[in-house]
């Protein structure tokens, strides 16, 4: 009867062992969710970015180069084009206006048009992304007339620039890499593949 | 007496409970520890992957010259080069190409994380 009564002094020390197990159990489940906050607050820093420049790829890659007004104005903090028909605007759209701009305040806004023979929009996509990093800024390579080849800061030319960059920088400092678009080059490439349409086998 | 000692688990019982119960949070512990770790991979690989491209796309315009090498931030190092295509027999042998090769390594890995290469033809042909 009185041996039932209580733990034992070996019970006491597995009891006290397993308490110790279940304790450094917990501790590893609060570091890790520690772990884990920081890089989900990194992941959204990161991700948004990747968002952002594969959009921006995408439209300014599948660009025509025809401009059906003014042509290519891009400054600094933006830049919009209009153009007639594109890789993307079949078969609706007869010509698509591109907006891009960055603001003070560090977002970044794409504004896409499409416009079919009627003046009718056919086509209409507005992505504002929040900030997710710091000075970003717009840079263009061409030949000016009567110029070499160079980076531009600004370019109001009826021709688009051969390469547009983009550059900023992360919340914690860190440059983040250049992007660097050639404009139109999934439409010229598709007017060699157009040239020759079976590869040579 | 015979009722009370049967209520409840004996100390056995509750070793082997803890052992099971360890060895499962142990498992997820891993799996979480794998996703998060699979997740950085992939933003890494994309990252890397849109370097090249992006180096690519300055070097086929600007060609300036080859081999050459840089650092981007404080992840990123990346080398360019030429290497020679082998001649292709259906065309004639003036047209020859070249290909531009970019390799974008992270600071703490000696493996490129992404490779990229485009092919061009050769100056003067």
């Amino acid at each position: 009867m009185n041996r039932k009564a209580g733990l034992s002094y070996l019970e006491l020390l597995i009891v006290l062992m397993l308490l110790a197990i279940t304790a450094t159990l917990i501790g590893g489940a609060f570091d890790f969710a520690r772990q884990a906050k920081t890089r989900a607050i990194a992941f959204e820093a990161q991700e948004t970015p990747i968002i952002l420049r594969g959009l921006l790829r995408g439209w300014v890659e599948n660009m025509s180069p025809v401009a059906s007004d003014n042509g290519f104005r891009g400054s600094v903090d933006g830049f919009s084009f209009s153009f007639a028909g594109g890789l993307r605007a079949k078969p609706l759209a007869k010509s698509i206006e591109i907006h891009f701009a960055l603001s003070e305040t560090n977002a970044a806004l794409i504004e896409i048009n499409g416009k079919d023979e009627t003046g009718t929009e056919v086509l209409h996509d507005t992505r504002i992304f929040a900030p997710a990093f710091l000075s970003p800024s717009l840079s263009y390579y061409g030949k000016k007339s009567g110029e070499a080849p160079r980076w531009h800061e600004t370019w109001e030319e009826p021709r688009l620039p051969r390469l547009i960059r983009f550059q900023a920088t992360r919340p914690n400092g860190n440059p983040m890499p250049p992007l660097v678009i050639r404009p139109a080059v999934a439409y010229h490439q598709s007017l060699i593949s157009a040239l020759f349409p079976s590869p040579p086998t | 007496m015979k009722s009370n000692a049967k209520s409840g688990f004996t100390l056995l019982e509750m070793m082997i409970s803890f052992v099971i119960l360890s060895i499962a949070v142990t498992s997820i512990y891993q799996s979480l520890t794998t996703g998060l770790t699979t997740a950085h991979t992939r933003l890494q690989r994309y990252e890397a992957t849109e370097i090249a491209i992006s180096l690519i796309a300055e070097f086929e315009v600007i060609r300036s010259p080859l081999p050459a090498s840089g650092e981007m931030g404080n992840t990123w190092r990346w080398e360019a080069r030429i290497e020679p295509v082998a001649p292709v027999e259906m065309l004639p042998p003036t047209i020859s190409f070249q290909q531009i090769k970019v390799d974008v390594y992270s600071l703490k890995s000696p493996d490129p994380i992404a490779t990229l290469s485009r092919i061009l033809p050769a100056e003067g042909s």
